[in-house]
């Protein structure tokens, strides 16, 4: 059923916002004068909530292919409502960090602004091209991003590492993406489908498996997977926190939904149905996967117990939380994809949390090292408790949305077949426990080492804890598993 | 006979390519890259892509190299010096190997694809503001967002920010060297 173009402008209208708001704030920083610093903040914050308003709208259109490649379905819009509100959430973390540029927060909307936009059609399109574009519109602002603090060294160093893994990661991707193109005759990976299978079924394995192997290299830089993983601690430790959170979050959590997608549309024929073994082709994908995984989850976590530094030591968190996801996405069936994106949505709650709590306390100390938080807690009750669920969240402790998240993905593991990855994960959630509460001691167990006047912030406690609330509430997770679930059915139904 | 050429102009722009990467100055190196992007051209002709080629040669010679030629000649690299690092590169080497050798293994099981037909320009022209409309449109967003990330890397961190900007009392601004900072306000 073809659309007319106003019918098919109606599906890409929080696009259209993103881009209006993008210009207005570019316009703004140029052409008003006695404007205040965080003008262009309040109007990005601005857009982006009409975005948001647009995108709950389109949660119930029926899916849809607009203008031939842009893919307009639950999937798509949940994860756009995902990188907005975190996008929102960076923006209000700026403002409130003390420690935030004055000078530049005009160009820091925009670059969040044009990312937010490039994710927008990252996640909402089968096509290689249009995928390509929203991922380099997602890194190109990130790089600059990352090099904004421009008299400190180590946001230099942090840009330039950034930018040199990246290029050479989408440079591989895009290798990859040409290849199978030139195999199959086409860049829409849902056409892309029965090629594949063709070529599975007849044994010519190698044709599709190299040019996946890069894809996944471009996808693995993204999503700081082992061996790719190298820039993540130091870019994350180099630039502000805000825009640390940003790459934690927003970044990563667009580039998982459109490594399902990517998944779920190449091999939409050939994935694993329920009570049905993987073809071999499928299976050594899989145990691909779950190496990368594994190696992930291990480096991650062994990596961050020796760190002092807390953006450092989030990173390598980040880092093992990435393999916890690779995990559900390693079965390769509609079940692990589930578990994946409900993973990926609680991650998001407990790392914006605990991005803020370094925020927060860094307003303090003027430091980010877990020293510094010595006997804060007392001091700072509703920040502190707050700190210590974004912390047993992380770790997959009871009373949080990490533990439920955590049990759907050893489950779903167990389930299918991969029994000792499932034990690996319980196991280094027990690791992941002594760097984690490292955190929680130095608030809550040890005496402050000297009397340093409170700096009160409200509004930022306020919003850790309703993320705190949030990371709890969601331990019924079933209204988060019902987004996860109908997206992903998306995926595999259409 | 053209199978031989496209051969040749291949081999051609892979050895201008090698050259690239290891020349020691930068200007002979962007001299390189100008002579890959002509091998290139030719290879985009030898495919029946002649606006292709034209457009390579135009935009990418003509317009971008001597950019980056002005660039490099203004830089006046003289000091930079290259790494000597032969372990990495043997790494890489070996990596370019192992790809190229998969990619050969990958493409020798498949058949040949059906000959590109050369679009003509109209058909070109419609592709790109129908089909291709979104991504047009998306790469022109990439562009600005790449214009005001150069702009704001490259633009000097001591300038003083405008002074509307600035209010006495509530903000402050960190002056590195020089005078210590005044009361903008009557100063200006």
């Amino acid at each position: 059923m073809p659309l007319s173009y106003g019918e098919a402008l109606q599906y890409l209208l929080p696009e259209v916002a993103v881009t209006l708001g993008l210009c207005v704030v570019l316009c703004w920083e140029i052409f008003v004068k006695g404007r205040r610093a965080w003008d262009a903040s309040v109007l990005s914050i601005g857009f982006l909530a009409v975005a948001a308003v647009l995108l709950v709208q389109r949660l119930d259109y029926a899916p849809a292919t607009v203008f031939g490649m842009v893919t307009v379905d639950r999937f798509a819009t949940v994860f756009k409502l995902f990188i907005t509100s975190a996008t929102v959430i960076v923006l209000l973390f700026d403002l409130q960090d003390r420690r935030a540029l004055q000078d530049g927060r005009g160009e820091t909307c925009f670059l969040l602004l044009t990312a937010v936009l490039g994710s927008y059609f990252l996640v909402g399109t089968t096509h290689l091209l249009l995928l390509y574009l929203g991922l380099e519109t997602l890194g190109l602002s990130s790089y600059v991003l990352a090099g904004m603090h421009k008299r400190s060294r180590a946001s230099a160093e942090a840009a330039l590492k950034y930018v040199v893994y990246g290029a050479l990661a989408s440079g591989i991707l895009l290798f990859g993406a040409s290849l199978l193109y030139g195999m199959t005759g086409t860049l829409d990976l849902r056409l892309m489908a029965v090629p594949i299978e063709q070529a599975i079924r007849e044994g010519r394995t190698a044709q599709i498996a190299l040019p996946t192997l890069l894809i996944l290299v471009g996808f693995g830089f993204k999503l700081s997977l082992v061996p790719f993983q190298w820039w993540a601690p130091d870019v994350y430790q180099g630039v502000t926190t805000p825009i640390a959170t940003f790459l934690a979050v927003g970044s990563k959590g667009v580039a998982m939904a459109a490594f399902l997608r990517y998944l779920s549309s190449a091999y939409a024929t050939v994935l694993v149905q329920p009570g049905q073994e993987p073809s071999p082709y499928l299976a050594s994908l899989g145990g691909t996967l779950a190496l990368v995984s594994a190696a992930t989850m291990i480096f991650g976590n062994l990596a961050a117990l020796r760190q002092d530094n807390l953006k450092r030591l989030l990173a390598y968190s980040s880092i093992a939380h990435a393999g916890y996801i690779l995990m559900g996405v390693a079965l390769l069936s509609e079940d692990g994809f589930n578990a994946a994106t409900l993973y990926t949505f609680v991650y998001y709650f407990m790392n914006l949390g605990a991005f803020g709590m370094v925020i927060y306390f860094a307003n303090q100390t003027g430091r980010e090292d877990i020293q510094s938080l010595q006997g804060l807690g007392a001091r700072h009750p509703v920040a502190g408790v707050s700190t210590v669920v974004f912390l047993a969240s992380l770790t997959g402790l009871p009373p949080t949305a990490g533990f439920a998240g955590k049990w759907l993905l050893i489950k779903v593991a167990w389930e299918g077949g991969l029994h000792w990855l499932a034990l690996l994960t319980a196991l280094l959630s027990v690791v992941s426990l002594f760097y984690y509460f490292r955190i929680a001691k130095a608030l809550f167990l040890t005496e402050p080492a000297r009397d340093v006047p409170p700096v009160r912030s409200p509004a930022l406690s306020g919003l850790l804890g309703l993320l705190a609330l949030a990371s709890i509430a969601f331990l019924h997770f079933d209204p988060l598993l019902q987004v996860a679930e109908q997206g992903v059915r998306v995926l595999f139904w259409g | 006979m053209r199978e031989a050429l496209f051969y040749l102009f291949g081999a051609g722009a892979l050895f201008a390519g090698a050259n690239v990467v290891f020349r020691r100055h930068a200007v002979p190196a962007a001299i390189w890259l100008v002579a890959c992007f002509f091998f290139l051209a030719a290879e985009y002709l030898l495919l029946g892509f002649p606006f292709l080629a034209a457009i390579q040669v135009l935009i990418y010679v003509g317009a971008i190299m001597v950019l980056f030629l002005f660039v490099i000649m203004l830089l006046d690299l003289h000091g930079a010096q290259p790494v000597q690092a032969q372990a990495r590169f043997a790494a890489g080497l070996a990596l370019a190997l192992v790809i190229t050798a998969l990619a050969a293994a990958a493409a020798a099981g498949g058949e040949a694809l059906a000959e590109a037909q050369a679009p003509d320009m109209p058909a070109l022209v419609e592709a790109l503001f129908t089909t291709f409309l979104v991504p047009f449109e998306v790469t022109s967003l990439l562009l600005v967002a790449a214009i005001v990330g150069a702009l704001t890397l490259g633009r000097s961190p001591d300038i003083t920010p405008p002074k509307q900007r600035i209010r006495p009392g509530r903000d402050t601004i960190r002056m590195v060297g020089g005078a210590p900072p005044r009361d903008e306000a009557q100063a200006g």
